[in-house]
């Protein structure tokens, strides 16, 4: 049982995934849900989503400029 | 969306970005229809998505691309480049390209080394050189305004820092437009009221590809630092950037009345190089820095 997150190029292995939803992603790393946003499978998903065995999710940032 | 207690489909959410841009542009009087817009284009998401949505709501437009020969880990320039291409070429627009190291000699990185402005970071010489290039792209193509990606997020991040440090003329001039002067081509900020978050999802959304790493200059900046601490704000009050910006926005009329009042418009001379704008007789600070360097 695992769920794959990709942040920043790394990739970090969740194997505990029961109830696993994107907005405790957030807090298990410690990211403000202000500033990413989740990809999975190219389609744009909600905090509120539970994640599933073998899914693999993507982090994108959101704050830019210099 | 928490600040606006609003959560949208797909489909819902892009047909209210592109009301939303509407209004804004309506509200704030920024630009008609009848207008010829040129979008100040950089690869990156907010850009890209203004584009869309302008195109979508049927606004004549074109893009402005600044080839800045920034390269770093992920040779930002080539890609950011080629990403503002494809949308264009994808999109049938017409878009305007500017390689500072062919009309000017040097990269931007290059500028800064020899520039007493940008001996830290090149952003304040990158920034001299965006603004020239783009008034002088859209002035000889005869655009009638030139529309840039700032989002909110942006606006509250300078808002923020100009209120630190108490820069009154700066307070006076941010405006979600910039009124045309002698010379200068007005600038206007469609996107002033959406979060960076919901410019972000506009485009994955849309399945624009932008560029998604930050200019290699950017790292440890001001405006990022002042994003981090304001979105640490948002998360313990939904709401506090969009107030912040929009009380400032009203509070502006009040605190500078006399902005309309021709004593603030602010006298410019014919640089005699260049023949753009500049505040004091003379080579204007663009002309200067490139003879110089």
């Amino acid at each position: 049982m695992t769920i794959t997150v990709i942040l920043k190029k790394k990739e970090h292995v969740f194997v505990e995934t029961k109830d696993l939803t994107v907005s405790k992603v957030f807090n298990k790393l410690d990211i403000l849900p202000e500033t990413y946003l989740c990809v999975r499978e190219g389609e744009l998903i909600t905090e509120r989503e539970l994640l599933k065995d073998g899914d693999v999710i993507r982090l994108v940032p959101v704050i830019s400029g210099g | 969306m928490r600040q606006h207690k609003l959560a949208l489909c797909k489909h819902h959410f892009i047909e209210w970005v592109c009301d939303q841009t509407e209004r804004n542009i309506n509200k704030y009087k920024l630009f008609t229809k009848d207008d010829r817009v040129l979008v100040a284009v950089s690869g990156g998401k907010d850009s890209l998505a203004l584009w869309d949505v302008l195109s979508k709501l049927g606004y004549m437009t074109a893009g402005v691309y600044i080839n800045l020969g920034i390269s770093g880990d992920n040779q930002y320039s080539v890609k950011s480049q080629s990403l503002a291409e494809n949308y264009a070429s994808d999109h049938n627009l017409v878009l305007h390209i500017a390689n500072i190291k062919s009309e000017y000699g040097k990269t931007i990185p290059a500028f800064s080394e020899t520039n007493k402005r940008g001996k830290s970071k090149p952003c304040s010489v990158c920034g001299l050189i965006k603004r020239h290039t783009m008034n002088e792209i859209a002035s000889r193509n005869g655009y009638d305004v030139l529309v840039t990606g700032h989002n909110l997020d942006d606006e509250v991040s300078v808002l923020f820092n100009n209120v630190l440090g108490w820069q009154v003329d700066f307070l006076r001039r941010q405006s979600p437009l910039i009124p045309a002067k002698e010379g200068l081509i007005p600038k206007a900020k469609p996107f002033c009221r959406f979060y960076e978050r919901e410019t972000a999802a506009y485009a994955i959304l849309a399945k624009i590809e932008y560029i998604e790493d930050e200019c290699p200059f950017s790292e440890g900046s001001t405006t990022i630092q002042n994003k981090e601490l304001l979105n640490q704000l948002e998360h313990q009050r939904a709401g506090t950037k969009l107030a912040f910006y929009l009380k400032f926005l009203n509070a502006r009329k009040e605190l500078f009345s006399d902005l309309e009042n021709e004593k603030y418009i602010e006298e410019l001379f014919s640089c005699p190089t260049c023949g753009q704008p500049t505040p004091k007789p003379g080579n204007c600070t663009f002309c200067r820095m490139v003879t110089r360097s």
